[in-house]
């Protein structure tokens, strides 16, 4: 293991993140004002919509933005600022101390490849473990997320499994370097829904096992709620709300959260959906107040200037709107 | 059957030919729908709910079985004046429009084309029944000059709705048709779709992989599980007495309020 951080200096610390793109010739934001406390064995959830800007916080931890995208803003991994990293030790965060989980598996894994070759490459590669030692750890760690026969799979190639075998075989890479940090951006959203279930159930197990820290993206508030200790809804490239997921994914304290809620149907009766008027907005298209603002239930004159930023609302939570003290009894789930 | 049975669907089983054989994608499935009535069609990848909707839809032929509309035998179309007779019976919503729009017509464009097929219904001018349909369905007469680019992904999907009620099917198929969409967009295509129903006599066979969604929007559903209809009964009952094993296992699988994923039982599963 690479030396544990004090228990309550952050892994990660993302203060204040700006992107701004000028892809089409003209500059326009796409993150405004990100901030993310990430510590050791935590699990943090970024939840929102498309365009909310949740996989673009993702990609500027990582360094790596599309062309024309330029990012600001301070983010550290252990106290060290990830965008004055050389590349050399760019490299090495990014192989040894970070592990990635996406969406689709089949876009992340070389079909030509056995199983065995595509765990260990990277760690045999960038120097971190000797090629038997890698085996060994890639055995047990297949072992680990369910595999019975490990020997056996490492000798598969990825078009022989199914999506939810080879979502397990993409835990098991991330997790190869022992990273400190694993960012996960919708790792179950192509899976079916039994097999989401046990992909989580085996993913929240591990992560707890090996003490990572955890950055779960993702558009389900309700399996980030089951998944992350705290998380962060994200709308038109803000933050609009933060704090314990339980509390957030029940009573939440800002009206986008609220609607998004009231909107997913419920399993268990049939329910007047209020749904939300309108599109989803980018951070492009906000205006200079709230970016809820155009449709929200609860827009008041002051909200089109009031600036967006996180206000603390008790101890652990933080929302971005003006009205959530007055608003904050009414907005609790109704399903809940 | 009864006189409201609209489709009746007899043991159809589909297979399909692989060079290793063959794979029964369906597997002796029947069922009924009446005028009106919404049948939720549920299961995951490799159910064959997919391959029951085309079948019904006429897109695809049964290895055997039969589907009848009204009490008639109905076959894959192969005549134009047949063709245009299935299109009036049924009609189909896909998960993403965007494949089955062309970018250079305009939406009125579009409709036009199809109701100089269909015609349009007593006395209506084929313009204002248009601007009826986009009305109907949320977007506006103006929308008649847009393209489909200049749409969002809901809207996309209001209009395929619309596109499909213009030779007033009696049943629309809806292929995972609001899967793609964000959920405070979902809940507008819901909202919509419920409210159709409430003004016509259009019957729903919604195909999807979600059971809150089918909650929403059906009286009744099926589960499938490899191309075996497992469960079916009325949705209120089915989810909540959920009988067959698998049935059980789908409805603990959804995320909820207080949700979480099943402990494991032990690390050797795969």
């Amino acid at each position: 293991m690479i030396g544990q951080p004090e228990a309550s200096s952050p892994l990660l610390s993302i203060r204040d993140l700006e992107v701004w793109s000028s892809t089409s010739g003209q500059r326009v934001p796409v993150l405004r004002g990100v901030d993310v406390d990430v510590r050791a064995g935590e699990a943090v959830g970024l939840v929102g919509e498309s365009g909310s800007g949740k996989s673009m916080t993702l990609r500027a931890i990582m360094r790596q933005l599309p062309a024309a995208f330029e990012a600001s803003g301070s983010m550290t991994f252990r106290g060290e600022e990830i965008s004055q990293m050389r590349s050399g030790r760019l490299a090495r965060f990014r192989s040894d101390e970070l592990g990635m989980i996406y969406q689709d598996p089949r876009a992340h894994i070389n079909p030509l490849w056995t199983v065995g070759d595509f765990l260990t490459e990277a760690v045999v590669v960038s120097g971190r473990l000797r090629k038997r030692e890698a085996l060994a750890r890639a055995k047990e760690l297949l072992e680990e997320v369910g595999f019975r026969d490990p020997a056996g799979q490492m000798r598969q190639y990825p078009g022989q499994l199914s999506g939810g075998l080879l979502q397990r075989v993409m835990i098991v890479a991330a997790l190869m370097p022992e990273p400190a940090l694993v960012l996960a951006d919708e790792p179950t959203t192509a899976l079916d829904v039994t097999v989401q279930a046990e992909v989580m159930s085996i993913f929240a197990d591990v992560i707890r096992t090996h003490g990572v820290g955890l950055v779960f993206v993702t558009h389900d508030l309700d399996l980030a709620a089951a998944t992350t200790d705290r998380m962060s809804v994200m709308y038109a490239g803000r933050i609009v709300e933060t704090g314990p997921s339980d509390v957030v994914s029940t009573h939440p304290t800002h009206p986008y959260t609220s609607a998004l809620l009231a909107s997913r149907p419920s399993l268990h009766r049939r329910r007047a959906l209020s749904g939300i008027p309108g599109q989803p907005a980018s951070a492009a298209s906000a205006g200079p107040g709230c970016s809820f603002a155009e449709r929200c239930g609860f827009v008041q004159d002051a909200c089109w200037s009031h600036g967006s930023a996180l206000e603390v609302v008790d101890a652990v939570s933080a929302s971005a709107c003006l009205r959530t003290p007055e608003l904050r009894t009414r907005l609790k789930r109704s399903d809940a | 059957m009864n006189d409201e049975t609209l489709l009746s669907v007899r043991r159809i089983t589909k297979a399909f030919v692989v060079p290793a054989g063959s794979i029964v994608a369906v597997d002796d499935v029947s069922f009924d729908v009446r005028a009106g009535e919404s049948l939720g069609v549920v299961g995951e990848s490799g159910s064959g709910k997919s391959t029951t909707a085309r079948i019904v839809a006429g897109l695809e032929g049964a290895t055997s079985g039969e589907v009848n509309f009204w009490g008639a035998r109905s076959r894959p179309a192969r005549s134009t004046v047949a063709r245009r007779a299935q299109a009036r019976r049924v009609q189909m919503v896909f998960q993403d429009p965007f494949g089955s729009l062309d970018p250079r017509q305009t939406l009125g464009a579009c409709l036009a084309e199809i109701i100089a097929v269909h015609g349009t219904p007593a006395g209506q001018a084929p313009k204002d029944y248009a601007h009826a349909l986009l009305e109907r369905v949320g977007l506006a007469a103006r929308h008649a000059s847009s393209y489909p680019r200049e749409l969002s992904g809901g809207q996309r999907q209001r209009f395929a709705i619309a596109r499909a009620m213009v030779p007033q099917p009696h049943l629309l198929i809806l292929d995972e048709a609001v899967s793609a969409l964000d959920v405070s967009v979902q809940a507008q295509i819901l909202t919509l779709l419920n409210e159709l129903r409430e003004q016509t006599q259009l019957a729903y066979l919604f195909v999807s992989h979600d059971l809150a969604v089918v909650r929403q929007v059906c009286d009744r559903v099926l589960v499938m599980r490899s191309g075996i209809v497992v469960e079916e009964g009325g949705v209120d009952r089915v989810l909540d007495e959920p009988q067959h094993e698998y049935t059980q296992r789908l409805v603990a699988s959804v995320p909820g309020p207080g949700w979480r994923p099943p402990q494991r039982k032990s690390r050797a599963q795969a």
